[in-house]
């Protein structure tokens, strides 16, 4: 997200503006006013007299809500405007609307003209990522004191409807408002804008659903305050922390997206602009990172994409009976199927983490009801590692899109395409094995075992998985680990070759446990060291590999979600000095972005660099990252159920001084946490 | 330094550097963005392409306030697709303005590229960009010589020239410099490129060169520098994060716009504010030193040295001198050089004068300097000779003014400078001559403190009594002739004829830090100062709301104005109102975290409830000195550091919220003393709405 | 009445106990449009079973579809969310047993099977 961009948003509906509350036509960059991943508005610019204005200041105090500060004309020296614009935006009730109010500080009557101009290109979020035409038709029309923007393909409707609450002159391309003003006066006016997913029978497609009811600004308020509330409170010396803690609340509590199916059990969407809707992998991961402090995400996320749960072979969206999805979308290439976005199961990764997730959600909540509801789904994602994902029949999880013109070529976690490369460079052949998918098939084995022993009765089938997970963690040490490198390959290729680039992957698999004890110092030394680590964290890619780019999106730059996973795998094998040194540089590295950490940022050295060096094009808030703030807070104080009890074991390092976390919800009720930066030993 | 509209500036003295947030300058004639140097723009075009695409900026690291640094990657940002280059771009301005460029190849195969720094210049007058007129009346010429570009400007015998050069193959020419470079695989390329910034004198050499002493400084010896300056400073442990951010950026700021003028090398005084003012202002100068004293005192002693060298000795209309006057402002651009504008200097100030005597007296409170009291005995009489002899316009015993240069002359003199700050509650401009309130406690303060100095250092107790005798004379003509009856409080100013300026400013406020207040009438004045229709929230404004000329942004009737409030407070204490003075001091350090702890010259008099955070006003400059002192002078107030006779006396008054305070290690006559305060007082956070009274 | 229609709907009448649907509770009705005729299909799920009847009653989730589409739908052709959001078909009610529905329509068995790999080159 750019740097003077404003956003607003509920849900999948949201406004990204810039300083000004304008959106100017950008047919490649996401702004303007967004519901259900369409673009209705992509033409949204006041003016004043004919002039355009200019920003004093914008904010916004709550993720629902901005203020701009506008004066016309361009600031010159000694110049005071004698007029003031206020511009304040609300979204909710399925759109949004803006209160403007005209203040005329002069000293005399000032006549005006307020104009709203308002196009709609109706893209498909996804287009405004690959660019492709438009074959619906447009139409703009006054009806009845509204502005109408509509577009339509066959059957397919959608409009922006835009209504004032007092007279204006309306045309196809804006509204304006005309009065006079007596000095030092005001004048007030209300512009709404809704965005209508016109059904079969006319009116909102989702009206006719018993969905959710679209909230306004006293529900949203009322509901960040409770949730707040709810979640354990962070007391400690070190602000950035607390900032950090914070920020990542009030940024999950924005991020919360009820689903069409589960309109009363929100799920965490993905990121704002590009991701605001049910992804299954960030959905999953950071439902795992919240866990400790907000657990109902949790329940909410394992029901959904259960629910989803793939039930067949389908090329096009790359789905197996079992799979667990990794998008779902409803723009109009979701509608047309010209993108396999509804929903689309391109990930090797999704079902195994539903497994993990499914496990530890028990751990700490006690809800054994969950685990024997969704009990059919796990033992199909059980069976889709076997029967789908060990393409080579080798007892590994391999992954090759079925669908080559739209398909991911990588369907783990990075994946971009020159994500899995040799330390030459070459990309390696499919399908491939990405070592982290296998410690995550190692984790989900284990979890599961303890399921199906605890809760599904079935002790001959944990004994089964059991058996499953040694053997593929010997097979797995023998055929991932590089001797000369001290490391284990990045994955296999599909000679069952190693993909030799040392990458952060090989964090993942301290957190799954797959590692051999006498093999865990050499990969945190690896983890630490000059090529992986950058001073703010852990690079995706060593800086000696031949595609290493410290802003290439998967190569090279440092994720914030990536770093908490392996402070967890640190912290698991009693690395407590490296995982406090990886968290504390993160946390050093969220104050300059506010508390908020992107979706990634730069992996130059931190002695080239004084700031970290944002990633132009991430997401922000991003959900992973979101999460990673409170997973780091875990790992350091040590947190782990054990039957009833939380155990708290903290490594918090020195300069993070004392750390209480108060009211930590789980099967306990509610448990409090205290540490004391100490130097860690490990 | 770089604001939130991606203005990038980095500055040493009145040499500074105002880009993008790509490095790039492409100045239009209103906009000051470009390399500049006594007051003259050398470079109005810098603009750094790869294969003729321009670059986006991911970020800008603010290492010191001499240099910077951008991570910068061509072409535009577009989701996935990463940049196969970037570039580091670090500069610094150390004497002279240099530019490092790293371009690192990040790619699996070597590339071929095309380098490009675009170069141009205006040669324009700081003057002629604020005042969006350039109109150039000399001969521009360009040429490559050795490898060098350089661009020039001549008008007479005045001459400026830039000369741009790199360390690596280049192809230069008039225009901008052109590198044709091979990176290989996974490598980089780097080269520097230096820019100077020549005055060019008589027999072709640089008019400073002459003058400075030592050279330029380098970079290792800036940075040394300001560590010192930063350790000199007291330190502050407070559990406010705002103001222990603020006084960290006011610190880092101050020495940012420490100026050594040519006449003095090696002294400091604050220059008054970027990018429009890095120059001496005798006003600013004074106020920013009084507001620094008890936290960097060689301030003080270098502005009183400077100003007194050039104190005004005869009449001169075009330049508003009189002799024994202390200057408004000093340049040294080109219309400075051909007297289209008086600035060189220009004295059409009423206030730096006796504000000039006051600095003198505070200074040796704090220091018991008296060699610099003895120093400066003669300009001071002067000074305080002009008073009477060359401002009482009227010649009724008030400080008055009226411009001599009616061309280009200051219509108002007092701080409050812009055309229409001055007015009637009904919104009329008064005539001339003009007798504003603050001017008049100024002079009474100069007048006591001026009587100190007499019986203490210049053994002249006959001259102490009488200043002391007119100061009481003056203090009960003015509660007489400036209280205006039925609203209370005093008015901005009068006429000859004694007509009141009858507007509600925040003026009154400076009345309390003088001393000039009658005490029975000081309650009303401290209600007016917090009440509803002056204290937003945030700060007092300079003007009240309901007078015909407010406007919460206009620049000086409405807006508020860091500094301004920070005598406020001063004044508010002086008098005893401790709660109302924490209260002030309260809603300016809360205002200050908006800004990242660096306080603008004024921000909008919206009420606080109304826009929840302070905006800033358009095109303040920032930073600008006497609002980078206001959290110093604050914390003055807060803590109630006053010295008594050799003693640094606490008397604290602490807002609640702000929690304890510890300042070590303060400098004075006594040594270094530590003080301690922990926050009793509880501020009114309540904020009024003016809604009704619009 | 297609062929596929009659024989899709009788298919899920027998289906037996099928865990999965255990946690599921409700009902859809299927209005199809043929010419001038519209008949019914209400399915009711509870405890793991599915009663198919031709009754016109409430139901908690009610889908519009002309014989046509429905056809392509049952025969794999078409994806229900897709043909939603084109306005093909209309939903009203509770959306979640519309993802039930997804997982209920038969599955291609000859299209039914893993992919196996197929060692490539390295690129």
């Amino acid at each position: 997200m750019g740097k003077h961009l404003v956003p607003i948003l509920d849900g999948n509906t949201f406004v990204v503006s810039d300083r000004r509350g304008d959106v100017e036509p950008a047919p490649r960059t996401p702004t303007g006013f967004f519901s259900f991943d369409t673009r209705f508005l992509s033409v949204w610019r006041l003016s004043l007299n004919g002039e355009r204005l200019n920003a004093l200041a914008a904010d916004s105090p709550e993720y629902f809500e901005a203020r701009f500060f506008l004066v016309p004309g361009a600031p010159t020296h000694y110049v005071d405007a004698k007029t003031t614009l206020m511009r304040k935006r609300t979204i909710g009730q399925g759109g949004f609307h803006e209160v403007l109010t005209v203040i005329n500080h002069d000293d005399r009557p000032v006549d005006y003209q307020v104009r709203l101009d308002a196009g709609a290109d109706f893209r498909d979020l996804v287009e405004i990522k690959d660019r492709s035409p438009k074959v619906g038709t447009y139409r703009s029309v006054v009806r009845d004191g509204t502005l109408i923007l509509d577009y339509q393909r066959d059957r397919y409707h959608r409009q922006a409807l835009i209504s004032v609450d007092r007279p204006a002159q309306i045309d196809e391309r804006g509204l304006a408002f005309s009065f006079r003003l007596a000095p030092n006066t005001r004048w007030t006016g209300t512009v709404r804008v809704r965005a209508v997913v016109v059904g079969a029978r006319g009116g909102d497609l989702r009206e006719t659903l018993e969905a959710r009811r679209p909230r306004d600004k006293q529900t949203l308020k009322q509901d960040l305050a409770e949730w707040l509330d709810r979640a354990p409170e962070l007391r400690s010396d070190w602000r950035p922390l607390l900032r950090m803690y914070r920020r990542s609340l009030i940024d999950l509590a924005a991020l919360r997206y009820s689903t069409l199916a589960f309109p009363d059990h929100p799920i965490p969407a993905a990121g704002l602009p590009w991701f605001m809707g049910i992804f299954g992998r960030e959905a999953m991961l950071s439902s795992l990172q919240a866990l400790p402090f907000v657990p109902e995400l949790a329940a909410a996320t394992l029901r959904l994409l259960a629910i989803n749960q793939g039930s067949r072979v389908d090329d096009f969206r790359d789905e197996e009976p079992g799979k667990i999805l990794l998008e779902f979308r409803y723009g109009e290439t979701a509608a047309f199927e010209e993108r396999p976005n509804s929903p689309y199961f391109g990930a090797a990764d999704s079902t195994l983490l539903f497994l993990i997730l499914l496990d530890e959600y028990e751990r700490w909540s006690g809800d054994v009801d969950l685990v024997r509801e969704l009990e059919p789904e796990a033992r199909a994602a059980i069976t889709w590692m076997s029967d789908y994902a060990d393409l080579m029949g080798d007892g590994y999880v391999w992954y090759q899109s079925r669908n080559p013109r739209h398909g991911l070529p990588n369907q783990c976690w990075k994946t971009s395409p020159d994500a899995i490369s040799y330390r030459d460079g070459r990309l390696p052949g499919l399908p491939r094995a990405t070592c982290e998918l296998q410690g995550y098939a190692y984790d989900a084995k284990l979890r599961s075992a303890r399921l199906a022993r605890l809760v599904w009765n079935d002790a001959a089938f944990a004994d089964r998985l059991e058996r499953e997970a040694a053997e593929l963690k010997d097979r797995f040490n023998r055929d991932f680990w590089i001797e000369e490198g001290g490391y284990y390959a990045l994955a296999l290729d599909g000679d069952h070759g190693k993909v030799d680039a040392l990458s952060s992957n090989i964090g993942h698999l301290l957190w799954s446990g797959i590692v051999e004890e006498s093999r865990a110092r050499a990969v945190a030394d690896h983890l630490l060291g000059p090529q992986l680590f950058s001073g703010w964290g852990v690079r995706t890619l060593s800086d000696r590999e031949r595609r290493y780019n410290p802003v290439g999106y998967h190569v090279g730059t440092v994720w914030p979600s990536d770093n908490a996973f392996i402070v967890w795998g640190l912290r698991r094998y009693g690395f407590n000095r490296e995982a406090a040194r990886v968290a504390t540089t993160i946390v050093e590295a969220a104050q300059y972005f506010d508390g908020r950490l992107p979706e990634a940022f730069g992996g130059y050295d931190r002695a080239q660099t004084k700031y970290p060096v944002p990633y132009p094009t991430a997401c922000t808030p991003h959900v992973c990252s979101t999460g990673a703030s409170l997973l780091m807070l875990r790992a350091l104080l040590g947190l782990e159920p054990y039957n009833d009890v939380l155990v708290v074991d903290p490594a918090v390092p020195v300069e993070m001084g004392r750390i209480e976390l108060v009211g930590i919800p789980g099967r306990w009720g509610r448990r409090d946490a205290f540490a004391r930066g100490r130097e860690p030993v490990d | 330094m770089s604001d939130e509209l991606g203005v990038v500036k980095i500055l040493d003295g009145n040499t500074f550097v105002v880009s993008d947030d790509r490095g790039d300058v492409e100045a239009t004639p209103s906009s000051p963005t470009g390399l500049f140097a006594l007051d003259t723009r050398f470079l109005s075009r810098w603009v750094l392409t790869i294969d003729g695409q321009r670059l986006n900026s991911l970020s800008v690291d603010d290492l010191n306030y001499f240099e910077t640094r951008f991570f910068l990657v061509p072409g535009e940002a577009a989701y996935y697709v990463d940049a196969k280059v970037s570039v580091i771009r670090e500069r610094s301005i150390v004497g002279s303005f240099a530019e490092t460029l790293t371009v690192l190849n990040h790619a699996e195969v070597p590339v071929d590229l095309e380098i490009r720094i675009e170069a141009g210049s205006d040669f324009a007058d700081l003057f002629e960009i604020k005042d969006e007129a350039i109109d150039k009346k000399g001969d521009y010429y360009a040429e490559v010589q050795d490898g060098h570009l350089r661009m020039g400007y001549q008008r007479g015998t005045f001459r400026r020239e830039t000369v741009v050069s790199t360390t690596e193959p280049a192809t230069v020419e008039v225009g901008g410099l052109t590198f044709t470079v091979h990176i290989p695989a996974n490598d980089k390329w780097t080269a520097e490129i230096h820019v100077k910034s020549l005055a060019v004198g008589p027999g072709g050499r640089d008019l400073r060169m002459g003058l400075r002493a030592g050279g330029a400084r380098g970079r290792d010896q800036m940075q040394r520098e300001l560590e010192e300056w930063i350790e000199s400073a007291p330190s502050l442990n407070c559990e406010s994060e705002p103001l222990q951010t603020a006084y960290r950026r006011s610190l880092v700021d101050l020495a940012a716009l420490r100026y050594s003028p040519i006449a003095l090398p090696g002294q400091y005084l604050p220059a008054a504010g970027l990018p429009w003012f890095m120059t001496m202002f005798g006003r600013d100068s004074v106020f920013t030193s009084l507001q620094t004293l008890p936290f960097v005192p060689s301030l003080s002693a270098t502005t009183l040295r400077i100003l007194a060298a050039l104190q005004g000795t005869r009449i001169d209309d075009f330049r508003d001198e009189d002799p024994g006057r202390i200057l408004h402002e000093f340049r040294y651009g080109e219309t400075a050089a051909f007297e289209d504008q008086p600035h060189s200097p220009y004295f059409g100030t009423v206030d730096a004068t006796p504000l000039f005597v006051i600095l003198l007296d505070e200074y040796e409170r704090w220091s018991g300097d008296t060699a610099l009291v003895h120093e400066l005995e003669k300009e001071t009489r002067a000074a305080l000779n002009w008073m009477y002899e060359y401002a009482d316009l009227a010649g009724n015993g008030y400080l008055w003014y009226e411009r001599r240069n009616l061309k280009n002359g200051l219509e108002n003199q007092c701080w409050k400078d812009s055309w229409d700050s001055l007015s009637y509650s009904d919104g009329r401009l008064p005539g001339y001559p003009r007798a504003t309130c603050e001017s008049q406690g100024y002079m009474y303060d100069a007048k006591v403190r001026a009587a100190r100095l007499a019986r203490l250092v210049w053994n002249d107790p006959a001259f102490a009594d009488r200043l002391e005798a007119e100061a009481a004379a003056l203090k009960e003509r003015f509660n007489r002739d400036f209280w205006v009856e039925e609203g209370e409080y005093y008015a901005l100013g009068i006429d000859p004829d004694g007509g009141q300026y009858d507007v509600l400013t925040s003026n009154i406020g400076h009345l309390l830090w003088s001393g000039i207040v009658d005490a029975a009438r000081a309650p009303k004045i401290a209600e007016h100062l917090v009440g509803p229709r002056l204290y937003s929230g945030w700060g007092v404004r300079t003007m009240a709301v309901g007078e015909a000329r407010y406007n919460p942004i206009g620049y000086h009737v409405g807006t508020i104005w860091p500094f301004d409030n920070s005598f406020i407070a001063w004044g508010l204490r002086r008098y005893g109102f401790v709660e109302e003075s924490a209260m002030v001091a309260d809603g300016m350090i809360d205002a200050a975290e908006f800004f990242q702890g660096r306080l603008p010259e004024a921000f909008g008099g919206y009420d606080r409830e109304l826009t929840k955070y302070p905006v800033q006003y358009p095109t303040a400059c920032s930073p600008q000195a006497w609002s980078t002192g206001t959290p110093m002078l604050l914390l003055r107030t807060m803590l109630g550091l006053e010295p008594h006779e050799g003693h640094l006396a606490v008397e604290p008054a602490l807002p609640e919220d702000m929690g304890r305070i510890e300042l070590l290690d303060i400098p004075g006559r006594w040594g270094r003393v530590d003080a301690f305060a922990r926050g009793r007082i509880e501020v009114r956070k309540k904020v009024f709405s003016t809604a009704e009274l619009t | 009445m297609a062929g596929r229609e009659a024989e899709f709907f009788d298919q899920i009448g027998r289906l037996g106990h099928t865990p999965w649907l255990a946690k599921i509770d409700g009902s859809i009705r299927f209005d199809v449009t043929e010419h001038q005729d519209i008949r019914h299909w209400l399915l009711t799920i509870r405890a793991g079973f599915v009663a198919v009847t031709r009754e016109y009653r409430p139901a908690d989730t009610v889908v519009e579809s002309d014989s046509d589409t429905l056809d392509r739908l049952l025969a794999g052709r078409l994806r229900l969310l897709p043909a939603w959001l084109r306005n093909e078909i209309a939903v009203e009610g509770r959306p979640m047993l519309v993802l039930v529905l997804e997982r209920l329509v038969p599955r291609s068995p000859q299209l039914d099977r893993p992919l196996r790999g197929v060692a490539g080159r390295a690129q």
